[in-house]
């Protein structure tokens, strides 16, 4: 069930001194199979901006990538990159770096060997200092000679972000990067993204993990089986108003001494044990505590809203909604 | 884009493997006929041709092509057909290679030009070695070479073909054969565009040789007709330049076969690769 949310569809702030660094407009790709993968997608993106494409897998975000590379063809709709219509093996590709669907490279070579070779593709010399930047930046160190078909999964990523940053593209295409690496490898490339978004590259980076989207992102476009749900900066999707879930040892009490603290708006019990959640304006979550443990209750639980919140909102049922179950606006 | 496709093809142990055993086979063949052929005469081919292969090491290559024309020659062309596109797309390396600024012709057409070249590489391989090992193995003599097919123990239709000739007939039998890998070559490519999964372009290769001796007349009185379009039917008649009177009426038919074969596929490839969506 998709809930309305209270925000502008309106795409997010295009500078309109510039050409857009991403436009898709009315675009729409059905599959062989009958299956309508991308419906009716309309988004801009300025240069600079780093865009969160998310939503469940299936949601579309992988193909529309694909599409905005070239492989694939939309059934209607049109994209284009720095104001250049996108066909297969378009000119302005030279601009653009990818990662989609995993890294991809010639098993038996080396990783510096198949760096080299897609080098060699886009122009770029054998002893290229682009080269040596790309390799520096994988941290491979010897490995980098080793085939690539003994790196392990961390290893293959790095690699595979390195390819797409070869050329120095203006944007990058990030399909799920982070996927099955471990929480220093995953600083590792936010940090990497950060950096190369503050050299001025349009980052477009597709996830399922809300909390690297809230992290790394300026923008984020919200997807359900192809068709776009929201779109706006991180911030607007998160939403004005604070949320705040709890778990508490005595939910009624609790209940009652959230509902009398000033500036609490909301509140009402959530799924799961002593769960409750509050909207709260203007109250610092440390006031908030106080004032429960000077109840004597104990607070086990504490969440802040967050991205994820908003984006649940969006695909399950709203903690306000249908599935309350206590007393709610005091 | 051909540079960075022969390096990869190149450097790849399958292309090794294959070309390795195009080398051992013919090295084995060699040895086998030194240790055990007692200086009789064999039988070569479907023809058959008759030969004393210690006679001359020129028997060799002879030997050679016609034991590998029909199964392992139509393998490693499309061993090298059939990889070229689905390879990449297995190894997941094609999407990248094909999200940069080179048209997909381009791409296409460098993969087929090396794949080509690799298969030629094959055949020559199978040849010279052939050529190398016999004349080491039972020097470089003339050959007499008997027809099977029209000789009787009374009046038998032999040649002696001597070491000049021998080497025209040779190149005019390696281009033959070679052409004769040119329906296979280009069936086992436009297949190669359409999967990820590189066995089915090259058992798709390989089939069509099969398939067309499934159809052969010879044995399937019946199905004449499309026997008539099966392209690797004739892929022996390079035989007869070795009988007297030589009858080469089907060469032409054969050729044109293999251009018309040749032309479809590898139109069917390009317009196929230029259109399909890129989801591997």
């Amino acid at each position: 069930m998709v809930t309305p949310m209270a925000l502008d569809p309106e795409p997010p702030m295009p500078n309109p001194e510039s050409t857009p660094a991403l436009q898709i407009e009315h675009l729409t790709k059905r599959l062989p199979n009958g299956v309508t993968a991308v419906d009716d997608l309309s988004l801009e993106m300025a240069p600079g901006q780093i865009l969160g494409l998310v939503g469940p897998n299936g949601s579309g975000k992988t193909i529309t990538l694909r599409i905005l590379l070239g492989l694939v063809r939309p059934t209607s709709g049109r994209c284009r990159l720095f104001g250049e219509e996108i066909r297969p093996g378009a000119d302005v590709l030279a601009r653009v770096g990818a990662l989609v669907d995993g890294p991809g490279f010639v098993p038996y070579l080396s990783g510096r060997r198949n760096l080299d070779l897609i080098g060699r593709q886009i122009g770029l010399s054998r002893d290229s200092p682009e080269l040596d930047t790309a390799i520096a930046m994988t941290g491979l160190g010897e490995a980098i000679d080793r085939r690539f078909s003994r790196y392990s999964h961390g290893m293959r990523y790095r690699l595979a972000l390195a390819q797409a940053l070869l050329g120095a593209p203006d944007l990058l295409l990030l399909d799920e990067p982070t996927t099955g690496m471990d929480p220093a490898q995953i600083r590792d490339v936010h940090a990497a993204i950060a950096a190369w978004a503050a050299t001025g590259k349009t980052i477009v980076l597709s996830s399922h993990q809300m909390s690297e989207v809230e992290q790394v992102c300026t923008h984020a476009a919200i997807l359900r089986s192809g068709r776009l749900v929201a779109t706006g900066t991180v911030g607007k999707l998160i939403g004005g108003i604070p949320r705040v879930r709890l778990e508490v040892d005595d939910p009624d009490r609790g209940m009652a001494v959230l509902q009398a603290l000033p500036g609490v708006r909301r509140a009402a019990a959530a799924a799961g044990p002593g769960t409750l959640i509050i909207e709260a304006e203007g109250l610092a979550p440390a006031a908030l505590l106080d004032a429960l443990h000077a109840a004597g209750l104990t607070v086990s639980g504490f969440r802040s809203n967050n991205f994820e919140d908003a984006y649940l909102r969006l695909f399950d049922a709203d903690p306000f909604g249908s599935d309350v179950t206590g007393p709610h606006r005091p | 884009m051909i540079l960075i496709e022969w390096y990869k093809q190149f450097h790849r142990p399958k292309t090794y493997a294959t070309l390795g055993i195009v080398v051992g086979l013919v090295v084995v063949l060699t040895v086998a006929l030194a240790a055990t052929g007692s200086g009789q005469t064999e039988f070569v081919g479907d023809l058959p041709l008759l030969m004393v292969p210690r006679m001359s090491g020129f028997s060799l290559p002879i030997i050679a092509l016609s034991s590998t024309m029909k199964f392992f020659l139509p393998l490693a062309v499309s061993i090298f057909a059939g990889e070229a596109v689905a390879g990449e797309a297995g190894w997941g390396s094609l999407r990248y290679l094909l999200a940069r600024p080179v048209s997909r012709t381009r791409i296409l057409w460098s993969k087929a030009a090396v794949a080509g070249a690799l298969s030629v590489i094959a055949l020559l391989l199978l040849a010279v070695v052939a050529l190398v090992t016999g004349g080491l193995a039972f020097g470089w003599h003339p050959l007499k070479v008997t027809d099977g097919s029209t000789s009787t123990p009374i009046r038998p239709q032999a040649e002696i073909v001597q070491v000049g000739t021998m080497f025209g007939h040779l190149g005019i039998s390696v281009l033959y054969v070679g052409a004769g890998m040119a329906s296979i070559f280009a069936v086992a490519f436009f297949l190669s565009t359409t999967t990820r999964r590189p066995l089915v372009a090259v058992a798709g290769g390989v089939a069509l040789t099969i398939i067309s001796r499934v159809f052969n007349a010879d044995y399937l009185p019946g199905i004449t007709v499309v026997n008539r379009y099966m392209p690797n039917n004739d892929i022996d008649l390079w035989q007869h330049q070795f009988t007297r009177p030589a009858d080469l009426s089907g060469v032409p038919h054969f050729l044109v076969l293999q251009a018309v074969y040749f032309v479809v596929f590898m139109a069917l490839a390009q317009w196929w690769f230029t259109r399909k969506d890129i989801l591997d």
